[in-house]
């Protein structure tokens, strides 16, 4: 590419999620099927629209953000609804497993 | 009875919550209804039959009948439309439906990475009067310990509900981080969130968790053993709306 005799532009491909999968994002399988599709785009950049989308399930969030984030393509999100990308973002940065159960006392297990 | 005869007597049952009606469907599948005699209470005679008929949902919807799940993953989706119906029936599912599909998500999500199944199901129902909502998943695979065993962690079989707790606290068979986020983060969504129950059933083992930090382990005798693992939420039908991301 030379300035002033014209560039080339990276060619950018969209995709609207809630038209490939639906409202609600479910299922490892399902984030692998959205990258799967984004990478067989001949396109360099592809650009996932979330519009419509309404939930996301916590392991298809991490499957996607695994794969979208070791794949050879930019991906890159837009109209991200807020709870979508809170998901994201939770997976992307996820908290430190607190103990959330006291430990078992084995003398206060029951026999049926 | 049913080891010595081969058939199911439910003519005494009056009443059948999805824990123990999901379990018996199964087996109902398994060995064929010419060999259950049905209650002799008509309403249960008749729940029965509707549930089991996933064409028939009656209005108002209250409940999300006995589906089997698909072997497939990406089949999803009518379940997750009977979710979103439910919802506009049942105020603390449409209060918080991200909560309920990222549960819903979660368990059937266990059951296709780890659990080897052959058949599984899950159904809920509300009961309007009693103000719950119960939520079941059954499914007859390898186990929640027999999960773990594959990847070397070992449990015996009076330690299975070790391996529950293990489950909930966290654990997975898978070696990649951010797993094991499933069961952990829905039973906190279920207790510490709804201020709900969760009873979870595993070969040899089960653990029940309520009301904040109440946690229950039981080892279950050969006979009350469950070959596969069941799942049965209930929560109380308060329209609160809940923070799913303070549990994920």
């Amino acid at each position: 590419m030379r300035w002033g005799t014209g560039c080339v532009m990276l060619a950018v491909y969209r995709i609207r999620v809630v038209d490939v999968l639906s409202p609600d994002l479910v299922l490892r399988a399902n984030a692998r099927r959205l990258v799967g599709l984004a990478e067989s785009r001949p396109e360099d950049e592809i650009v996932l629209d979330f519009t419509g989308v309404e939930t996301i399930g916590r392991s298809f969030a991490h499957e996607y953000v695994v794969r979208r984030d070791a794949s050879s393509k930019r991906i890159r999100e837009e109209n991200l609804p807020e709870n979508i990308r809170k998901m994201l973002e939770i997976v992307r940065n996820p908290p430190s497993k607190e103990s959330w159960l006291p430990p078992i006392d084995d003398a206060a297990v029951l026999t049926l | 009875m049913f080891e010595q005869t081969g058939t199911i007597d439910l003519s005494d049952e009056s009443f059948l919550y999805p824990t123990t009606l999901l379990p018996l469907l199964i087996l109902i599948e398994r060995i064929g209804a010419e060999n259950v005699i049905m209650p002799h209470n008509q309403d249960v005679a008749k729940y029965i039959r509707v549930v089991t008929r996933q064409d028939s949902i009656q209005e108002p919807k209250t409940y999300i009948p006995f589906t089997k799940l698909p072997k497939e993953h990406d089949e999803m989706e009518p379940i997750l439309q009977r979710i979103r119906e439910l919802g506009r029936d049942v105020e603390i599912i449409g209060y918080n439906l991200d909560a309920f599909i990222l549960i819903v998500n979660e368990m059937v999500e266990n059951i296709y990475e780890h659990s080897e199944f052959n058949m599984a199901y899950m159904c809920a129902q509300r009961y309007p009067t009693l103000a719950i909502l119960d939520l079941c998943f059954a499914d007859d695979g390898i186990t929640i310990p027999g999960s773990f065993k594959k990847c070397g962690f070992r449990y015996d079989e009076n330690e299975h509900y070790k391996a529950i707790h293990d489950a909930l606290m966290g654990l997975s068979s898978k070696k990649e981080s951010g797993r094991g986020t499933g069961l952990r983060s829905t039973g906190q969504i279920v207790q510490k969130g709804f201020n709900g129950e969760m009873f979870i059933a595993s070969g040899f083992g089960a653990v029940y968790i309520a009301g904040g930090t109440h946690r229950m382990p039981f080892i279950l005798s050969y006979d009350n053993r469950f070959d596969g693992t069941l799942i049965s939420i209930r929560v109380p039908l308060r329209p609160q709306k809940i923070n799913i991301y303070e549990f994920v």
